[in-house]
């Protein structure tokens, strides 16, 4: 167990900087999740810690000792790859035995932990099979027994559920989150799935090109997103953005927005009369209200999936999406009157990107 | 991390091996081609001296006053030419029927095509040299060029390629459209076996130009050797002319560094094949 | 289009895409034949025929070619020119497969990186593999002469005294061993390449977090991992070792030649009962048991790499 300090890391692959400075403190036990689209960094940020790269500049510590120049076997950590990389060739038993043969463990402790991880992951039965014989689900328990075994300071997991289909994801995930609140081990875990950040992580660490938009607690991410980027990366579907002008009049205030719409606003906004800004409302914020009571918009698409009704339309110029839990039954171009919850709006500077509240 | 001391010489340590290693490769070579360039009297001295004093192209010339290198030479061209095409065709024949079509005997005749690639030959030239006397092939260009018509690795290969590059769906499309089963052999699975197709055919041209036991067997009129038979047969006659034993090699080793030069990657990359499938 | 005709023509397409009409079956048989005709006379044919010729007394000038069974492999076991053969050919091509894989694999193991550099030294290395083998085999003869060739010169640098490399008994073997290596390290340099580099990444990532060095890495994951084509490359260059003849032939024949029971091969002794003393049966029974002892060792090999398996 240990905390994992990374300070003002950058690391530059020939002459490009792909990592600018990143600064992430990662506390004992935590369970962090590196979350990001494709490029971002966070793989090659995960690879650093374990000292699959070199680190270019700063300084990556993993509990109290700054790892920049051990190898990746002196580190202590144990890795989970997307791929699994199973050995092919050695049974389950022999794959999660190998670190320990690797540092000459006595026999008694090679069976005894690789028994009890065994026994963790309900591998029981499968310790005589090779990898190509095992299902995915299986794998990747095999994968988390080979890093389980080495009782670590900390676990990385590189995407491990991208090759696991939908279903098997869901219930690995939970597996996952159980693991971790069994063994309290700290781990990082990288992945492009901001649904798998939002319901494993302690913290979430949100990386675009190369830089952390912004590190916090999942609600905090979705309530108060730092910028225009978190708040439309996370949360599924995507909250709806209208650019427009801030107007602030007496103590009303509102965004007007193409063709003259007014959305309301919050007047309490570190925001200028006469500013640009981009107004965020999530999908479940926005109200059918009677006309008059807010601002029209045109139904192009209705999808019900049961538990909830998607929206799909245009306002004040732009597409949006609204969901609800109340069944309605519109048609596609009847104009619905919506209404966002001000309160929970989030606006952004429009230069930015960056939060005004 | 920082390379230790210990790993930094290791690593001079293995260059070191690989350059004489390299060395060792190439010196028999840049040798032959040193001594093709001496005049006699440089030849035979101790101590040898790499480079010649005063090179000269006398044995290059002289070469085809002493034994028809020329005629040599062309025989060599000409049967790895005809050879290549060849194992090309029946290759892509083969290969193409092999992989895309279903008929009785597929998987006996198949294993049968793989099974003669196992037994090496030379164990059965004997047989193959009396079944050619009744039909007075010894001493032929067909008698000679015979086993190289053929090459059961092209066959494996082209299978190979064929069922994994070329997709069944355009053969059907052709068929529906009321193509011949010929005009898509021709027309739509040769052209997609490019890659594999010259892979074998520079196997086929070296395997060709190397030829030496069979020719030797087969073929005693001078007018038939390859490059092969006909410097072996000089050396022998002329044991102390090194130096348009030399030149001859010269001549016989050339084309195919070219072809190696050439297409280095092309070969490299179908030997992985080989070895993968092993 | 009539129900009919729709049915008609889905099952003429389904027929088609199976390959299974008659005309289609037709059509496999003539492009095959060419093909097959040769095969047949100049593969098939041949390998049968070598066999049903041992069984007989089959001498090219005589007339009288009478069954004997299996009285060639009888004598053939007594033949001392046999034996000899099959001992040098044995310890030819034991020391050849093994110098040739165990130099290789090494070399592969550090050239596996891709630069520019292993680039350049794998070219270096195939360079022999792909010269015919003739006129490298007169190359090397001048190589090893015993008077002037470079060899014994670079020994004298060292202050060795001048080794008969072709001439002497004890050491012609060596020398074509030598000879030999030099032609097909490059050959197994490559394969063993291709198979390093086919082993993904992620595996050597794996067992550096696993903690184990440079040497456990090799020895736990990427030599077992090779497994597969150092099988291949054994099995063929067995094979091809036990077939030798050229360097023998050019090397060793001629004025400067050297004893020829030294050096005497297996494939050459088939050569000579076949084209001087033309005992075709007798010849043939010796391919056979050529043939036999390689197959003998592959086998081997192959049931030694499944042994190693579990």
């Amino acid at each position: 167990m240990a905390s994992v300090e990374i300070n003002g890391v950058t690391k530059t692959f020939g002459n490009v900087e792909v990592i600018h400075g990143v600064d992430i403190s990662i506390a004992n036990e935590e369970f962090v999740v590196l979350v990001g689209p494709s490029g971002c960094g966070k793989t090659t940020l995960l690879r650093m810690i374990a000292g699959l790269e070199q680190i270019t500049d700063g300084e990556i510590a993993i509990g109290d000792k700054v790892v920049n120049d051990l190898p990746p076997k002196d580190r202590d950590i144990a890795m989970v790859f997307q791929n699994y990389a199973l050995y092919p060739h050695m049974t389950v038993w022999e794959n999660m035995a190998f670190s320990l043969k690797m540092r000459r463990a006595n026999p008694g402790t090679i069976t005894s932990r690789v028994n009890q991880a065994t026994g963790i992951l309900e591998l029981m039965g499968y310790l005589d099979r090779f990898p190509r014989q095992l299902s995915g689900g299986q794998r990747q328990r095999v994968a988390m027994g080979r890093a389980i075994v080495r009782d670590p300071q900390a676990f990385l997991f590189d995407e491990p559920l991208s090759n696991l289909d939908a279903k098997l994801r869901v219930q690995m995930r939970v597996e996952v989150k159980a693991l971790h609140q069994r063994l309290r081990t700290t781990s990082i875990y990288v992945t492009h799935d901001q649904v798998e950040a939002m319901t494993m992580a302690d913290r979430i660490v949100v990386m675009h090109d190369g830089r952390v938009e912004q590190i916090g607690t999942p609600l905090e991410l979705y309530d108060k997103p730092a910028n225009l980027f978190v708040a439309g990366f996370i949360g599924s579907p995507a909250m709806n953005f209208i650019k427009g002008t801030f107007r602030r009049e007496g103590g009303q205030a509102w965004v007007e927005a193409a063709d003259g719409v007014r959305v309301p606003a919050s007047a309490d906004v570190a925001a200028r009369n006469g500013e640009e800004v981009v107004y965020g409302a999530r999908p479940e914020h926005l109200d059918v209200v009677a006309e008059g009571e807010g601002i029209p918009a045109e139904v192009a698409v209705v999808e019900p999936t049961g538990a909830e009704t998607y929206i799909y339309g245009k306002l004040a110029g732009v597409q949006v999406c609204a969901v609800f839990a109340e069944r309605y039954d519109f048609k596609p171009g009847e104009i619905i009157h919506l209404r966002p919850k001000v309160a929970k709006a989030n606006l952004f500077d429009s230069g930015s990107g960056k939060l005004l509240n | 991390m920082r390379t230790s001391l210990g790993m930094r010489i290791l690593v001079l340590c293995v260059h070191a091996v690989l350059l004489v290693g390299a060395l060792f490769m190439v010196l028999p070579m840049l040798w032959m081609l040193a001594t093709s360039f001496k005049p006699p009297t440089e030849i035979a001295v101790w101590p040898p001296q790499l480079l010649p004093q005063a090179p000269t192209l006398d044995n290059y010339t002289g070469m085809f006053v002493v034994a028809p290198f020329g005629r040599f030479f062309l025989n060599s061209l000409g049967v790895s030419s005809v050879a290549t095409l060849s194992v090309a065709v029946t290759s892509v024949l083969a290969g193409a029927v092999f992989a895309k079509y279903r008929f009785p005997g597929r998987t006996f005749l198949f294993m049968l095509i793989i099974a003669t690639a196992i037994v090496p030959s030379e164990s059965y030239m004997v047989p193959l040299y009396i079944q050619l006397i009744p039909i007075g092939w010894i001493n032929t260009y067909q008698g000679f060029i015979l086993p190289y018509l053929i090459m059961s690795f092209g066959i494996f290969l082209l299978r190979q390629h064929v069922s994994s590059a070329v997709p069944t769906e355009l053969l059907e499309a052709a068929r529906v459209d009321g193509a011949s089963e010929w005009w898509i052999l021709g027309r739509v699975i040769t052209p997609l076996s490019g890659p594999a197709l010259s892979a074998i055919g520079i196997f086929a041209f070296i395997q060709a130009w190397g030829a030496f036991i069979w020719p030797l067997l087969v073929v005693n009129n001078q007018l038939y050797f390859n490059m092969e038979v006909g410097l072996t047969a000089f050396q022998f006659k002329f044991s102390a002319d090194y130096g348009k034993l030399m030149a001859g090699s010269v001549i016989s080793v050339l084309p195919m560094l070219v072809v190696f030069l050439l297409l280095r990657r092309r070969i490299v990359d179908s030997m992985a094949l080989t070895g993968l499938k092993g | 289009m009539t129900a009919y005709a729709i049915e008609g023509k889905r099952r003429r397409v389904w027929r088609l895409s199976r390959g299974g009409n008659w005309r289609t079956i037709l059509f496999c048989y003539v492009a095959l034949a060419p093909v097959l005709a040769i095969f047949a006379y100049a593969r098939v044919y041949p390998i049968v025929w070598s066999v049903v010729l041992s069984f007989y007394d089959w001498n090219l000038i005589r007339a009288r070619k009478p069954f004997i069974g299996l009285a060639n492999y009888y004598r053939l076991f007594e033949d001392p020119n046999f034996l000899v053969a099959l001992k040098n050919t044995a310890i030819y091509s034991i020391s050849t497969v093994v110098l040739s894989t165990l130099l290789a694999l090494p070399l592969a193991v550090f050239l596996a990186r891709k630069s520019r550099l292993s680039v350049f030294y794998q070219t270096v290395y195939f360079l022999p593999v792909i010269t015919p083998l003739v006129p490298m085999a007169i190359a090397w003869k001048w190589i090893y002469d015993y008077n002037y060739g470079i060899l014994n010169y670079a020994l004298s640098l060292f202050g060795i005294s001048p080794i008969a490399w072709l001439t002497d008994p004890n050491i012609a073997l060596w020398a074509l061993i030598i000879m030999s290596v030099w032609k097909v390290l490059g050959y197994n340099l490559v394969l063993f390449m291709v198979g390093i580099r086919n082993i993904p990444a992620v595996y050597m990532e794996a067992a550096n977090l696993d903690g184990a060095s440079a040497w456990q890495r090799f020895r736990f994951v990427t030599f077992p991992l090779l497994k597969p084509i150092l099988l291949y490359v054994l099995v063929t260059a067995t094979i091809n070792a036990f077939n030798v003849f050229t360097q023998v032939y050019v090397m060793t024949l001629g004025s400067q030649a050297a004893p020829g029971h030294a050096v005497r091969v297996l494939v050459f002794d088939i050569y000579q009962n076949a084209f001087q003393y033309f005992k075709m049966g007798y010849a043939s029974a010796e391919a056979v048991t050529l043939t036999l002892i390689v197959l003998g060792f592959t086998l081997i090999q192959f049931r030694f790499a499944r042994s190693q398996e579990v």
